[in-house]
């Protein structure tokens, strides 16, 4: 009995220290909650991968069972939510981002089948490179070679195309990452957009094409319909970059030795751009070359006007003193077989459109072609002759009746 | 004359009856959890969810005979389902109780808990009474006071 009675002394004693040492404010216990569920929440948000909402999975059910026993009190006090509204909207917050990184695995599958099918065009572009050099020195040899060659340059256009979408369709996975302004990124942002960039060997795929439609312009010789493509494509390319390039910079700040490759690929940009330009004239050049007319090289549209008009000046100055039929030729040539059949027709439209000449220049070059045409073949006057020879004849004529007239008329009277 | 009486006392019951104010009842205005409000510069509080706010200057020159002793402080404010509201804050050794009119909060009572200051204090909402936390230590408050004294 008087072990009894100790006993329930010591039960009571033990409760009351226990309910003292346990007694805690709702206010702090509420506040915890809020805590622990608001860094679940940010958890959702910065996660990197479905391990980590499994995780985030994981602690919200600890979360919920450890706050079970309060949940009367958190309906009251998370006002308009509650306990159970709470943890629904965590739920779907993670299901929403598990789909997210979800479709990211389908991008990420997706773009190694591009970056493999990046890597096959390289092999084939360069291949296609290779022979197309050796045909084209022997384009005027051979006329089967030049159909061959002819293929050949448009499975190269083909292929480097094709091999340009590919890079967009990777440049376009990372878009959505480099969305918004890169200075908001956190570093881990920045580090997961550089793993991307690197596993997909993006930067080496980017410098890879530019060089290779670099390449393209100097192996070939181009209409310019065909340029005017090109240039297109060249375009594109640009404004691809553009989207991602100076964001890139950003991402790459820390890494010296890519901030360099990023230097490369702008240099390789220019380059590109320059061969562009340089590739009208070059062509341009070939097409007089082709009808046995060489010219100087040219680069730019003075250039052109200048060693244009040189070349008429130097064939109306030696006119007469070398073979007239020759000349004749020559002026046939240039005149009907390159000037008005080709350049006037097909390039001119391009060079004034992409102002890489004035129509001033292109008026200055023809009134040169206009002067070279009155010495090679003069007007034939012989009519004229005739005809003032007729009107010398009509005025005598005409003067001797008016004076026999005269000399009739004075002698009647007497 | 009695029925004269008769009369007269239920034409009195009706004129008093007409005569007393409306009510609802019962009504319950308890928190769920207190309000831990930090005190701006100016000696105002603003409790977000029930859109309340007060100048609490004179509450800290009745406690510590200094209005200008709320600064860096915050105040713990619930109120019970009775409608008062109770105040405390980090220091105080008593507990403000307090009622509402027009415009103001007018002293109901002042609970005196600790002679030499709270030290961490806390309110909770509890079915009869409002659950005062603080080192360890808990009253249970009503308007009217301690109601349990100490334990």
């Amino acid at each position: 009995m008087k072990r009894s009675m100790i006993n329930n002394i010591l039960l009571f004693l033990f409760l009351l220290t226990t309910t003292s040492v346990f007694a805690q404010s709702d206010y702090e216990m509420v506040q915890s909650f809020k805590e622990r569920y608001q860094k679940l929440s940010d958890g959702i948000k910065t996660a990197a991968s479905l391990e980590d909402l499994d995780n985030i999975s994981l602690e919200a059910e600890n979360l919920r069972r450890d706050f079970s026993a309060k949940k009367a009190i958190l309906d009251q006090s998370l006002y308009p939510e509650n306990f159970i509204s709470a943890f629904d909207n965590l739920n779907s917050s993670l299901e929403l981002r598990r789909s997210d990184f979800t479709s990211i695995t389908v991008l990420q599958t997706e773009v190694t089948a591009l970056k493999t099918e990046v890597d096959l065009l390289n092999r084939r572009n360069t291949e296609l490179i290779n022979q197309i050099t050796i045909l084209e020195s022997q384009r005027r040899k051979d006329a089967a070679a030049i159909e061959q060659l002819e293929n050949l340059v448009a499975d190269l256009r083909t292929t480097l195309i094709k091999r340009d979408q590919l890079i967009y369709a990777i440049v376009d996975s990372l878009t959505p990452k480099l969305a918004g302004d890169v200075s908001s990124m956190t570093q881990q942002d920045k580090e997961q957009v550089y793993s991307q960039v690197e596993k997909n060997n993006l930067l080496v795929s980017v410098k890879k094409s530019l060089r290779d439609n670099s390449r393209f312009l100097e192996v070939t010789s181009l209409k310019a319909n065909d340029l005017g493509n090109v240039k297109q494509q060249n375009q594109n390319f640009v404004s691809m970059w553009n989207k991602i390039g100076p964001k890139l910079v950003d991402v790459y700040a820390n890494k010296k030795d890519k901030t360099e490759e990023l230097k490369e690929i702008d240099n390789l940009f220019s380059v590109w751009s320059n061969r562009i330009k340089k590739e009208a004239w070059e062509s341009i050049n070939e097409d007089f070359s082709l009808n046995n007319i060489n010219l100087q090289n040219f680069n730019s549209g003075k250039e052109f006007v200048d060693v244009v008009t040189k070349f008429i000046s130097d064939e109306i100055k030696n006119y007469g003193t070398k073979n007239k039929e020759e000349s004749e030729k020559i002026y046939s040539i240039f005149s009907d077989g390159v000037w008005f059949k080709t350049i006037s027709t097909e390039w001119m439209p391009y060079l004034l459109d992409n102002s890489l000449l004035a129509v001033e220049q292109k008026d200055a070059i023809e009134k040169k072609l206009a002067e070279w045409k009155s010495v090679v073949s003069p007007q034939n006057l012989t009519w004229l002759y005739a005809v003032i020879g007729l009107a010398v004849v009509f005025i005598i004529a005409l003067i001797i009746i008016l004076r026999k007239k005269k000399t009739t008329a004075d002698i009647q009277p007497e | 004359m009695a029925y004269l009486k008769i009369f007269l006392i239920f034409i009195t019951t009706i004129v008093l009856l007409s005569c007393s104010s409306l009510k609802l009842t019962p009504a319950e205005f308890s928190w769920p959890i207190e309000a831990v409000l930090n005190i701006d510069n100016n000696g105002f509080v603003k409790e977000e969810r029930n859109l309340v706010s007060f100048d609490t200057r004179a509450l800290f020159l009745e406690e510590t005979e200094d209005s200008s002793g709320y600064a860096g402080k915050t105040l713990h404010l619930i109120r019970n389902n009775e409608g008062f509201y109770f105040m405390t804050a980090a220091g105080f050794k008593n507990v403000y109780v307090f009622t509402v009119e027009r415009n103001a909060f007018v002293l109901e009572n002042k609970i005196s808990v600790n002679e030499t200051g709270l030290l961490n204090p806390a309110f909770n909402q509890r079915k009869l009474f409002i659950e005062l936390i603080d080192d360890g230590k808990t009253f249970k408050l009503t308007s009217e006071g301690i109601e349990e004294g100490m334990q």
